[in-house]
């Protein structure tokens, strides 16, 4: 019985770093699909996106699975629901690197983006979302609170292309339109930073079994 | 074995003791017994003296029963009760035996339980039968009276039993106790005990050697493994590491305690995912992927045990960024080498049309000519250096010989001097003998190769100085030039194949792009190191450094 429920966890955390990788290929893909103007990677976008959706339905069964079946207590109850709150995190993370790519279509030829910050703003989202995975696969208490500090770099990025932006459209009202899809990829990039931060929140509630806020 | 010794030693004393105290109640009884019939029969022989002298009233008080019986069985006298009423003994044991013989004894349970009645009988003189009787206690009675005092006894022999065997027991078994399983040579124990000692020691022996051997062949494996350049993991059926080398940690950049943990760990990228799954699937599987900037190949190949169950994966990572780079180089020469080839032949094609078909005036005939040779010859001199490139890069073993870098520098001064005149560029080649072990041509080819661009890319009555000469380093070669110079980012470039500082001018100088790449290429054959210093718009200066001398 008990082995049977340790080669569940096993595959729950499994399926975890999965759909976490999942994440991270998705929102690498759709910031290189923006910064190289390469469009055979939205494609890779939507197809993770939608397997990501597809990862999260998976692990809610087996976290259901697990709670009916087995009614874990302490730890075990914690990473298994700090499990159902990260998967939520993952697929909203999911879901705005699709976004990212869809706008990307419309400003695959604006010289825009290497006048603003966006760059800089991807790297820094992506390097949070890779961490918190990281920090997850390695239950790395350490990791998952520099992801949390990490966000006010994100954040402070995102003051900075909106600054850079607003100033692009006053001195260039014709690439108006341009500007505001990049200022959502940007805010898109700073939501991801935002759910990086949850997931670095769960993996350390499911570690000490104390949750900030 | 402690329990049952002691229970051993323990049981015996008691069967051992209880049989003792049986055998020795029984002689003790018959002693008892004999004793009793001793007695009795002398004091019927006493009482047959006063029943002879017809006295036998006399013992009418006596404690023992008396009785006078005729010869034909009837009762005449008894001093316990009325003889009148008595039966006929003469069918009594006792009485049938003395008649026989003149005496006889009988022992007869009494009615009353545990005691017996003993007669003797005797014959007298005048016929008659004197018999005696008195009562004694039975076996039973007598175990029954002594039964008290024997358990008492039992008792006590039983304790003292019980500490005796214990200690027995410990005495015994303190030598094998003692016996150390870790260090059993020089033991002193038990004889009986000694084949199991050897046993024990010979397979000690043996199992110290499979160890040794065992720990031998897992260090020989962890050594080779920690060795390799290539990346190594182990992982069981369910993708588990079970080791891992340090390259694979040096490759994705983890460390710690991985053993056990799953392939995930190391590397969760999709390619990794594709080696789980086939790790799951039991089958052979082959990509590659880059992570940090480098390419790495990782094979995965399924282990089986002996009958064909799948047991686990070996999965290899190898580094073929280098591989990967020169790949990439290839296609980027083939792409160039087309491309090269292409432009001169266009142009040929599209003039050639043109004199087909008639529509250059006869007056410019002759500058048509003049584009169609300058092209075949540019032509000709790129698929020459093709193919001096192609032979230096197959790596044949070359004839070499002595070589002195100064009188080949001078030979290319002066083959290269009627060209520079005309640009009015002085040549001039200072230094001293320097001899190498080179093939001569090539030198020449290298030196020419680098005095041409000197020229080439030189600015009018500018000079290029060879220098030759013997270093700290090795022989050297140097070629310096007052050109436009090459820009510090592009200097680590114009050793590649087709690579130009600047496209216009070269085209217009007929250079091939590949110049200095047989330079390198050269120079790397013979072991030669290439160094450039160049300042824009000052000049360049090339040096070959052969260590080898």
């Amino acid at each position: 019985m008990r082995n049977r429920f340790d080669s569940q966890l096993e595959k729950l955390n499994l399926e975890l770093i999965t759909m976490g990788a999942l994440c991270e290929d998705a929102i690498s893909a759709s910031v290189k699909a923006l910064l190289d103007g390469d469009e055979t990677l939205t494609e890779k976008v939507f197809a993770a996106d939608a397997e990501i959706d597809q990862k999260e339905r998976d692990i809610e069964a087996i976290c259901m699975k697990l709670l009916l079946q087995q009614q874990p207590v302490a730890g075990d109850l914690r990473v298994i629901s700090s499990a159902l709150k990260m998967i939520s995190d993952m697929e909203r993370i999911g879901d705005q690197a699709s976004d990212i790519a869809e706008i990307t279509k419309f400003v695959k030829n604006s010289d825009i983006k290497s006048k603003v910050h966006i760059k800089d703003m991807a790297a820094a989202a992506i390097k949070m979302v890779t961490d918190s995975v990281e920090s997850f696969v390695k239950k790395d208490i350490e990791l998952a609170s520099a992801v949390m500090k990490y966000d006010d770099k994100v954040d402070n990025l995102f003051d900075c292309v909106k600054d850079e932006l607003v100033r692009l459209i006053a001195a260039d009202s014709e690439n108006g339109e341009y500007c505001i899809d990049l200022l959502m990829i940007a805010k898109y990039l700073e939501r991801i930073g935002d759910h990086a931060v949850n997931i670095a929140e769960w993996v350390e509630y499911s570690i000490t079994g104390t949750h900030r806020n | 074995m402690t329990k049952k010794i002691f229970r051993g030693i323990l049981f015996s004393s008691f069967i051992t003791m209880l049989a003792s105290m049986v055998f020795i109640i029984g002689v003790q009884y018959r002693i008892y017994d004999d004793s009793q019939r001793d007695s009795l029969e002398s004091k019927a022989r006493l009482i047959s003296l006063a029943a002879d002298a017809g006295e036998i009233e006399r013992y009418a008080e006596a404690e023992e029963r008396v009785t006078l019986i005729q010869s034909d069985g009837a009762v005449i006298y008894d001093n316990k009760s009325d003889a009148e009423k008595m039966e006929n003994h003469a069918q009594r044991e006792e009485v049938r035996e003395a008649e026989k013989i003149g005496s006889g004894y009988a022992v007869r349970q009494s009615e009353t339980l545990g005691i017996n009645n003993r007669y003797y009988a005797l014959k007298l003189e005048n016929g008659n039968i004197l018999r005696v009787s008195d009562t004694s206690l039975s076996v039973a009675a007598v175990i029954l009276e002594l039964l008290p005092p024997i358990c008492a006894v039992a008792v006590f022999a039983f304790v003292l039993a019980l500490i005796l065997a214990s200690l027995i027991t410990k005495k015994i078994l303190k030598p094998i106790n003692e016996i150390d399983l870790d260090d059993l040579s020089g033991i002193k124990s038990y004889e009986e005990l000694a084949p199991f000692i050897s046993r024990i020691q010979a397979q000690q022996k043996s199992i110290n050697r499979q160890i040794s051997e065992l720990t031998r062949s897992r260090r020989e494996f962890e050594i080779i493994a920690e060795n390799m350049s290539e990346g190594l993991v182990l992982t069981d059926i369910n993708g588990h590491i079970i080791t891992h080398n340090s390259s694979m940690e040096k490759f994705f950049g983890v460390s710690g305690d991985l053993n056990g943990k799953n392939i995930l760990n190391i590397n969760r990228s999709e390619t990794f995912r594709g080696v789980f799954e086939s790790i799951k699937e039991n089958r052979r599987s082959d990509s590659v992927m880059e992570t940090g900037g480098r390419y790495y190949e990782i094979t995965v190949s399924p282990v089986s045990d002996e009958s064909g169950n799948p047991r686990g994966a070996v999965i290899l990572a190898v580094d073929i960024t280098e591989k990967e780079k020169r790949e990439k180089l290839r296609r980027e020469f083939t792409a160039n080498v087309s491309h090269e080839l292409k432009t001169p032949l266009t142009s040929i094609l599209g003039i050639s049309d043109m004199l087909k078909n008639g529509m250059v005036a006869s007056e410019d005939i002759k500058g048509f000519a003049e584009d169609i040779n300058k092209e075949t010859s540019r032509l000709i001199s790129l698929v020459n250096d093709i193919i001096k490139l192609s032979e230096l890069d197959e790596d044949k073993k070359r004839d070499t010989g002595r070589v002195n870098l100064y009188e080949v520098a001078q030979d290319v001064a002066e083959r290269i001097e009627p060209v520079a005149e005309k640009q009015g560029i002085s040549i001039s080649v200072t230094g001293t003998d320097a001899v190498i072990n080179a093939g001569d041509s090539l030198i020449f080819e290298m030196i020419y190769n680098l005095c041409d661009n000197a020229v080439k890319y030189n600015r009018e009555n500018g000079s290029v100085t060879i220098s030759t000469g013997v270093s700290d380093e090795g022989a050297f070669v140097s070629v310096k030039d007052t050109g436009i110079g090459i820009p510090a980012a592009e200097q680590e470039r114009v050793f590649e194949r087709f690579y130009r500082v600047d496209k216009g001018r070269s085209k217009q100088s007929g250079g091939t792009g590949l110049g200095l790449s047989i330079v390198k290429h050269i120079a790397v054959t013979f072991g030669g190191i290439i160094k450039i210093s160049s300042e824009e718009g000052t000049g360049t200066e090339i040096t070959v450094v052969f260590s080898e001398m």
